[in-house]
């Protein structure tokens, strides 16, 4: 019998008979798939389906935080935000931090797992270092990181200033210039080891026989990354591009416990002005059609992604 | 196939039995939330509740404890899920706020049982509206200027009383402080991040020059020539002040000075409890000023005051059991222990207690600080203010105001965009007007 | 430089262990100064001279984070939450990925994809209608209770790492067995799974991390003191009355180490069970 891999898993010999007239339905293939599929499907419905209704259901609202009662507004909220500065503010913040996180930390994340493809003495020690950012709690992430970066009594600075290289303490956090690009640093220092774990994997399923045959003929190391091991990435890479433009561009905490937005709204993105209407200025309704807006913007990202993806994957 | 019904029938069982282990036992249970979280609070909070559930019994008290930004989350999660905690810790600015939208009731009954005429009318004043008293008063707190004693008396400086002196005074230390090419110490502190304490301090210093936010009616007065003038003045004392100030909220304002990093800095009385722990050196050389004066022609010595208190949840149950534990919390020795967890930053305003010589002999309070302290701080409740009551009259609006960090935002638009105090303000005073 | 066995030239060879020691240097350097910053008294802490190793090492914030906190008990916590809805969302996402991978079903692709859609409202704002969904069923403010939240935010990601790692097991296995007279369920757990054991292990780590890392559920929908977790402790360091830097770079390296360790265990079958999913990318 030959190795077949199907993505509906349709066997040969199906140990489900097909349906018959008198078979009950629940003896069937699709009973046996819903039984599998079932409790997630249940458990997802109940705690993410009604949550992410409810919350839609509040952003047509005008609700305050504490009262009981909301009143019906249609679509007010969202024409008042999109006429917003502080809305389309937030969005482009939030656009750059994703692209440009998720841009640093693939670029990261590919170098970190070609440099950890090869074999060397203490790689699993030196695997657990690199990839380590990813496995902190944020919260404790953010505390390290404060420290370090405290304008008085942060290594960083007082290197720096030992060294000459600044005149006084940079201010890392502190200054509208410079707070988005430390953001954006440390949030590539906390995921980029998501990447290098998936690209690290699809590495090491390349068979080595292909690299031969291209070192026979004559390719170089670039050569070898350009053709071979670059399109092989392909499929990982969009995917994982995929799923961590959607998280970074939902990224709550680790830009929230930095700056609370500021200074100055210059690292307010979108997730952070949505909690900055609903706990802030008591306004859940707003609150939540900023969250909804979010949503509409990642699915419609998410589809139009989607398309590039099956051009690309064709291609 | 018998298998996949044995599957199914173990996955309903489990979350059964999930749902079972959920029950709550049959008793009366007083949640009480609130934003104390110094350990000795918390501890002397729980010895307290463990004294009230002996005294009654099929009572338990439960005390959460939560930080300024996660309890507005809890507080509105439960009451989505319509159980809400009995007893939530109020101040001042957004009491009613919470009594508007029907989350709390009036408290008059646990007041008058308490002993009102106990109570100072200045501390109920902030928690009363239409002859509705809608929290139980348990701590005034106060922001101070703080100064080291050493280093003035060091450079022959004298206590400052004037814009002018507390500038000069800023200065000369922060020149004494460069060593070296480095800043070993800064002549002051600043707090200039997005937070209350940034608003309080920037509200004491426009008091200081006279300016308030609204006038009594409610109006904008952000862009009188004081405020101008104060925020100018701000801009002037920050040179002296760490790089990192808009970032600086209350824990920065503290360590900063705890740690001898700066000569000045502002903040309540819980410091004199920080430098015990950090740096009991400098507890000997620490004393305080209300804010200095300034040049305008209302200008006063004063100091920015915050009532903190308990208030009482409308729907929650149990509403008689969550009365008789404030009443117990907030009377006899319970209150002095509770004052004495972080002694002189929680100060009661009743009389009985503040001249009860149980409640002075705290250790801390007989130590010299804790003496020079106490006559500041007398000062303090005298001559300083409260938000809401800047004009005498309640202005609702200002609590919102300052909650947007209106107060915040002008000062960083000066400090970090260098725009004219001018400019920002005529933009803060814009949105005054626009706030209901 | 690809993996090509061997054959690099020494200079190739230099630049990779360079750029190696470079990246742990910086990736793992905030690990050394939290671990340094761990053993400084306060006076070296705000002494603000640079020094790579303290001068007078001292257990004491240590000892005031397991003697004077509750620190152990949110370590306690931590761990109940992070195994149960490791635990229950494993199942739960093997068995999926499983019906999805084996049978056609009405509904199926449906479900496939709409899996990420969760990913894509902000969990800030979810935290609200899950207390009360949690209140509905009894769990609100319990540890059971916060593991299902973890589950449920864990779920798609789970669900879809599941499939791509089943999609890579022939299906003709399922069958060998089934023929052989087993049923449905006999063939998963006796052919297929420890075939896709690796990617199960990878799926336990992430669901692990998240449960473990979590703050924003954890904050709202456990509000008692003695069933909070560990971010949610720590951050109450930072928050309240001053800045115990010591203490909170402490329980930082104590959070954080078991991690790295269970961490490191795992990580070879982590990678292994991903790069079985990679064959069909």
């Amino acid at each position: 019998m030959t190795m077949r891999l199907t993505s509906t898993g349709a066997g040969v010999l199906d140990a489900t008979p097909p349906r018959r007239r008198g078979r009950p339905w629940w003896r069937g293939p699709a009973a046996a798939g819903w039984a599998f599929v079932g409790p997630s499907v249940v458990l997802l419905a109940v705690f993410t389906v009604y949550p992410l209704a409810y919350s839609l259901w509040l952003s047509l609202h005008d609700r305050h935080l504490f009262a009981k009662e909301a009143s019906f507004l249609g679509l007010d909220n969202f024409a008042r935000l999109l006429g917003s500065a502080e809305f389309w503010s937030a969005f482009w913040n939030g656009a750059l931090f994703s692209v440009a996180t998720v841009a640093l930390q693939l670029l990261a994340g590919v170098v970190t797992a070609l440099l950890l493809h090869n074999r060397f003495r203490g790689r699993a020690l030196v695997r657990g270092v690199i990839l380590f950012p990813f496995v902190m709690p944020t919260i404790v992430a953010v505390l390290v990181w404060k420290w370090m970066l405290n304008d008085l009594y942060g290594i960083v600075n007082i290197w720096l200033v030992d060294a000459g290289v600044a005149d006084g303490p940079v201010l890392w956090l502190a200054s509208p210039r410079l707070a988005m690009l430390t953001v954006i640093a440390i949030n590539v220092w906390l995921f980029f080891p998501f990447i290098t774990i998936h690209v690290l994997a699809r590495l090491q399923v390349i068979p080595l026989e292909v690299y031969e045959s291209a070192r026979v003929d004559g390719a170089g190391a670039w050569g070898r990354f350009r053709w071979i091991t670059l399109p092989q990435l392909r499929s990982t890479i969009l995917l994982v591009v995929l799923i961590r433009g959607i998280w970074m561009f939902n990224k709550f905490d680790s830009v929230w416990l930095f700056t609370e937005g500021g200074p100055l709204g210059v690292t307010q993105t979108l997730p952070l002005l949505a909690y900055l209407k609903a706990f802030g200025q008591y306004q859940l309704g707003m609150g939540a059609a900023v969250a909804s807006c979010i949503f509409l913007i990642l699915a419609g990202g998410t589809w139009w992604y989607g398309r590039l993806m099956r051009e690309e994957m064709a291609a | 196939m018998s298998k996949r019904w044995f599957m199914t029938a173990i996955a309903v069982g489990l979350t059964v039995a999930l749902a079972m282990a959920g029950a709550q036992a049959q008793e009366k249970v007083v949640r009480l939330m609130t934003t104390e979280t110094d350990p000795k609070t918390q501890a002397a909070l729980k010895d307290i509740i463990a004294e009230f559930e002996k005294a009654n019994p099929g009572v338990r008290v439960s005390a959460e404890f939560a930080s300024w930004s996660d309890i507005n989350k809890k507080l509105v999660a439960s009451l989505a899920a319509g159980d809400p905690p009995q007893i939530v810790t109020v101040h001042d600015f957004y009491i009613f706020e919470l009594a508007s939208k029907g989350v709390i009731r009036p408290v008059d009954d646990v007041i008058d049982s308490i002993g009102r005429p106990d109570f100072f009318p200045q501390a109920l004043a902030p928690y009363t509206r239409e002859g509705k008293t809608w929290g139980v008063p348990f701590s005034t707190g106060t922001n101070v200027l703080w100064y080291r004693m050493d280093l003035y008396e060091k450079h022959g400086l004298k206590a400052p009383k004037t814009w002018a002196e507390y500038e000069r005074n800023a200065k000369v230390l922060f020149e004494a402080g460069k060593v070296g090419g480095k800043q070993e110490i800064y002549g002051t502190a600043l707090a200039a991040g997005l937070n209350w304490m940034t608003e309080d301090s920037v509200h004491g210093w426009l008091w200081s020059n006279g300016a308030t936010i609204t006038d009594a009616t409610g109006r904008s007065t952000l862009d009188s020539p004081e405020a101008v003038e104060t925020l100018a003045f701000l801009r002037r004392i920050a040179q002296y002040a760490p790089p990192g100030i808009a970032t600086y909220a209350h824990q920065e304002m503290i360590n900063v000075y705890a740690t001898g990093a700066a000569a000045h800095t502002e903040f309540g009385f819980r410091i004199l409890n920080n430098l015990e722990r950090l740096n009991p050196k400098l507890l000997d050389v620490a004393d305080a000023v209300l804010y200095p004066k300034g040049p305008g022609p209302k200008a006063r010595y004063t100091s920015h005051l915050y009532q903190k208190g308990w208030a009482i949840l409308k729907d929650a149950k149990y509403q008689q059991e969550s009365a008789d534990f404030l009443k117990f919390l907030e009377t006899g020795d319970r209150k002095i222990r509770m004052m004495h967890s972080v002694p002189l930053h929680y100060w009661p305003p009743r009389r009985s207690m503040i001249k009860d010589p149980r409640f002075l002999d705290a250790p801390l309070i007989r130590t010299p600080a804790g003496q020079r302290s106490l006559k500041v701080l007398a000062e303090a409740l005298d001559q300083g203010s409260f938000a809401l009551t800047e004009t005498g009259t309640t202005v609702l609006k200002v609590g919102p105001l300052l909650e947007n960090r209106v107060l915040s935002k002008a000062l960083q638009r000066v400090l970090l965009q260098n725009v004219s105090p001018k400019d920002s303000l005529a933009q803060a005073s814009r949105e005054v007007q626009d706030a209901k | 430089m690809s993996g090509g066995p061997g054959e690099r030239s020494l200079g190739g060879r230099v630049v990779v262990w360079g750029a190696i020691a470079v990246t742990v240097v910086l990736v793992g350097f905030p690990l050394y100064w939290m671990t340094v910053s761990s053993f400084m008294p306060p006076s070296e802490l705000f002494s603000r001279i640079a020094r790579l190793l303290p001068k007078a090492a001292t257990l004491q914030n240590y000892r005031e984070l397991l003697e004077r906190t509750a620190f152990p008990v949110y370590f306690r916590n931590s761990t109940v939450v992070a195994v149960i809805a490791t635990v229950g969302a494993v199942v739960l996402a093997t068995l999926a990925g499983y019906g999805l991978t084996r049978f056609e079903f009405p509904g199926k692709a449906w479900v496939a994809r709409s899996v990420i859609f969760t990913y894509m409202f902000p969990p800030i704002l979810l935290s609200i209608p899950l207390f009360v969904l949690l209140k509905q069923v009894g769990l609100v403010n319990s540890l059971p209770g916060l593991a299902l939240a973890h589950m449920s935010f864990a779920l798609p990601f789970a669900m879809w790492l599941a499939m791509i790692f089943f999609q890579a097991v022939p299906v003709d296995l399922d069958d060998a067995a089934m023929v052989d007279g087993a049923s449905r369920l006999g063939a998963l757990c006796r052919v297929v799974l420890p075939l896709a054991l690796p990617g199960i292990v990878a799926n336990a780590v992430f669901v692990f991390v998240l449960s473990w890392n979590d703050y924003l559920f954890s904050v709202v929908l456990v509000v008692e003191e003695t069933r909070k977790t560990l971010p949610v402790g720590v951050a109450g360091f930072a928050d309240s009355t001053s800045v115990e830097w010591g203490l909170m770079m402490a329980g930082g390296v104590l959070i954080t180490l078991p991690i790295m360790v269970g961490f490191a265990i795992v990580q070879r079958w982590l990678i292994q069970g991903l790069s079985a999913g990679a064959i069909k990318g």
